[in-house]
């Protein structure tokens, strides 16, 4: 019994004494410090994710644009899709003569 | 000013009120991890990471239990892993730790002895199951009421009684086994 008494004793020695213990007076700017840097950091990466955004916007409504409109094809290209051909005479009495056959 | 005043502040950007909420912590947070750790470097290390932690999820408290509840946990949570981590790292030191223990306990001088009665005790804190050890933490370290400590460990009041009790015991039981240290502290006296 009396040792059981002896280690609490010792145990509550030991907590105490830990107890006791008390942070650096500089802990809270250190926090202070390392939270501003984490601020800033994290601001940064909002603009350069900002950025990434605004870019992969602009391709994007671009690559849609284009599968889209087809406004992209040059002029010549569109007229060439439109041109009607033109054929000789002889040209087209061999094609009636050829479908006939 | 209330905790949930200085949180609405906090999250308005004053880092005054941050501060404020830091120097009126930091105490019990670096208690626990010095409980739980037993080392002050680590102690202050983890006490930082608290408040980062903090700093950074301070948003996302929903508001439903005690401010101080949530920081507990999270202390908790951190020295956690903070404990798990060094497992890993450290295992193959364990046998070499073994052998610095048994080497102390023969060279039992004045100061050799107490240096070696603390390295007991916090070995035998450290050994007890986890919900025991937090539980005598809380209670011993912090003395916060059951209530708060059954809060913090999500269990009910009648658990943490019990969890104290059987710490208690299986401390006493671990330091009576411990070899030469009851010699230690016979010769202290």
């Amino acid at each position: 019994m009396a040792d059981q008494r002896h280690i609490d004793a010792l145990i509550d020695a030991f907590v105490e004494e830990q107890r006791n213990a008390s942070p650096d007076p500089s802990l809270a700017s250190r926090v202070l410090m390392a939270a501003a840097r984490e601020k800033d950091i994290t601001a940064k990466n909002a603009v350069a994710w900002e950025r990434v955004v605004v870019v992969f916007s602009f391709v994007a409504a671009i690559a849609l644009g284009i599968k889209a409109g087809n406004w992209y094809q040059p002029a010549r290209g569109r007229e060439a899709k439109e041109t009607v051909v033109l054929v000789s005479d002889d040209q087209l009495e061999h094609f009636h003569f050829y479908q006939q056959e | 000013m209330i905790d949930f005043e200085l949180i609405d502040s906090i999250l308005q950007g004053n880092q005054k009120d941050f501060e404020r909420l830091i120097k009126k912590y930091e105490t019990p947070v670096f208690r626990v991890a010095i409980g739980l750790l037993h080392n002050r470097e680590d102690a202050e290390e983890v006490t930082q990471d608290v408040f980062l932690k903090v700093f950074r999820n301070l948003s996302a408290f929903n508001r439903k239990a005690a401010f101080s509840t949530w920081l507990y946990r999270l202390t908790i949570n951190t020295i956690l892993n903070v404990l798990r981590r060094k497992r890993r790292q450290h295992l193959w030191t364990t046998l070499s730790g073994l052998f610095q223990v048994a080497s102390k306990e023969v060279s039992a001088e004045t100061k050799m002895a107490r240096q070696s009665e603390a390295d007991i005790i916090g070995q035998a804190i450290d050994g007890l199951p986890q919900n025991q050890r937090l539980a005598f933490v809380l209670t011993k370290y912090e003395e916060l009421p059951q209530k708060q400590v059954a809060a913090i460990l999500k269990t009910s009041e009648g658990a943490v009684e019990q969890l104290v009790a059987r710490a208690k015991q299986n401390l006493r039981k671990k330091l009576q086994q411990a070899v030469g240290f009851k010699g230690a502290s016979v010769s202290k006296k």
